[in-house]
């Protein structure tokens, strides 16, 4: 039995030094039950398997969607417990005097309703208001109308493509009747960030030479009077085929945490046109994004998706 | 843990949740890919155990366990909750998905060899009772120490490190008597 359970610590100890790292000789002493057993140990560390890159991004940016969701599901809860604390103050107790003011509520929204589709004035256009509000209703990620972002959205990029229309619901803020009014500042400065495109890839030329260097500028500006914050500060740039296949990443640079008005950061990546396994990939058009990224302005914040950059290598 | 209510929680929370992602993944994904012989599942229940702790970080107190106890104890409940499914629906083995995924490409003789060793290895890990199953992937699989298996499956220390050794001798055996027969 004590020479069982010397093995047995003898055992322990030599592969928790091995699964340190540390370099294991056994001892002339050592018995063959005890040798044989932290060999085997060793190949039982052979079965360790790594999750892709692929896989540990996409379920990154499912997280963080979800985050997102939770917070915006805490602060609608955190503006109806306000609402609900408001009407208990302002509105008698009295069931007769609530009846009352309810009814009055419901026929002032319905009064404005009515006046805002124009069926008391029958001049106004029905459709602007409703155009309005549909656009608002496409929340942060789809404020653009521009045409790159669309091919974009049409061709989805691994990470998001199935679970775009998803992600554009994660960002519906509270759409008002007229469209605009409800949308607090900082909303207004996280979609203007997301109108005018001011996460950037850029690459210099578009088409390139076999076997050249290509690179690439990835750049923050903040355009509003507001500072953002922006996460990740060290984004990786993914290299794709037209297939959408993972090709090669980028290494991670350092960016700017926040942004203060008006600041504006570059980042320089430089792709050597090799693959995950170093070798020079085949001539035709690849595409590079940088998945998701957060920015916070205040209390909001919002996931921005940008368009991808190509860049043509010409045939050798 | 509090509530995301203000800007400065709501970041602190996505940064701690994002840091310990990083720690996790890895240790976690190897943990359930020593549990099951598919890699495809391995991702599902490696999602299916971070979405369960984003959903539940709010509740996890770190005076009550470490984060490493707590983690470990979604993902031990999320692989018997697989295999529990499992049970009730059959289905095909997997135990040579690794070979079979490939099955078109024609391999090196040693890489198939090695393939070949670490179906039969993860097939001898599957006949093992769950329990030792456990101790081996929270060992080999994540790295954690005896204290730390331990702590999350509920055994004093010097138990783990007993089951451990009997559990590896086991497998040897099993291995060898596969690898002979």
């Amino acid at each position: 039995m004590g020479k069982e359970k010397n093995g047995e610590q003898e055992f322990l100890r030599d592969i928790d030094r091995f699964l340190n790292g540390e370099e294991v000789t056994p001892d002339e002493e050592t018995g063959e039950d005890v040798r044989s057993a932290v060999e085997f140990a060793h190949k039982l560390t052979e079965l360790r398997a790594e999750p892709s890159r692929e896989f540990q991004e996409s379920l990154k940016s499912r997280l963080l969607r979800k985050l997102t969701e939770q917070e915006m599901a805490a602060r609608e809860r955190a503006g109806a417990g306000w609402f609900s604390g408001f009407l208990d103050r302002v509105v008698p107790q009295s069931p007769v005097w609530r009846t009352a003011v309810v009814t009055v509520a419901i026929m002032v929204v319905a009064a404005g309703i009515m006046w805002q589709t124009g069926l008391f004035t029958m001049t106004s256009a029905p459709g602007e208001g409703a155009e309005t509000a549909g656009d608002n209703d496409r929340g942060l990620v789809e404020m653009t109308s521009d045409d790159t972002q669309k091919d974009w959205s049409q061709n989805g990029m691994a990470a998001f493509g199935e679970e775009e229309e998803e992600e554009e619901e994660a960002f519906v803020s509270s759409p008002s009747e007229d469209g605009l009014s409800t949308l607090d500042s900082e909303l207004e400065v996280l979609m203007e960030i997301s109108s005018h495109d001011e996460i950037t890839i850029t690459i210099e030329p578009l088409t390139t030479q076999y076997g050249t260097e290509v690179t690439l500028t990835l750049t923050f500006r903040n355009s509003s009077s507001t500072a953002v914050t922006i996460d990740p500060i060290q984004p990786e740039i993914f290299v794709r085929g037209l297939d959408n296949e993972l090709v090669y990443t980028l290494p991670a640079v350092d960016g700017p945490e926040e942004l203060l008005p008006s600041e504006s950061f570059q980042m320089i990546y430089i792709w050597n046109q090799q693959d995950n396994s170093g070798a020079q990939v085949p001539a035709g058009t690849y595409r590079f994004n940088i998945g998701s990224i957060i920015i916070t302005c205040g209390a909001n914040s919002g996931v921005i998706i940008t368009p991808p950059a190509e860049v043509v290598i010409l045939e050798q | 843990m509090t509530g995301v209510n203000s800007s400065k929680e709501t970041r602190g929370k996505r940064e701690i949740f994002a840091e310990l992602y990083e720690e996790f993944l890895p240790r976690i994904y190897r943990y359930i890919r020593y549990r099951v012989n598919s890699e495809e599942v391995t991702e599902d229940l490696t999602s299916a155990v971070f979405e369960k702790a984003l959903t539940n970080f709010d509740k996890y107190s770190k005076e009550k366990a470490t984060f490493s106890t707590w983690i470990f104890s979604i993902a031990r409940n999320v692989v018997i909750d697989h295999y529990r499914t499992q049970a009730r629906r059959p289905t095909l083995s997997l135990e040579k998905s690794e070979i079979d995924v490939q099955s078109n490409e024609p391999l090196p003789a040693d890489t198939l060899e090695k393939m070949e060793e670490r179906d039969k290895l993860r097939a001898c890990i599957s006949r093992l009772p769950a329990e030792e199953q456990e101790i081996i992937a929270l060992k080999f699989g994540s790295g954690l120490n005896n204290r730390q298996i331990a702590r999350t499956m509920g055994l004093s220390e010097s138990n783990v490190g007993t089951r451990l050794y009997r559990a590896v001798r086991k497998l040897r055996d099993s291995f060898h008597e596969a690898e002979n027969g």
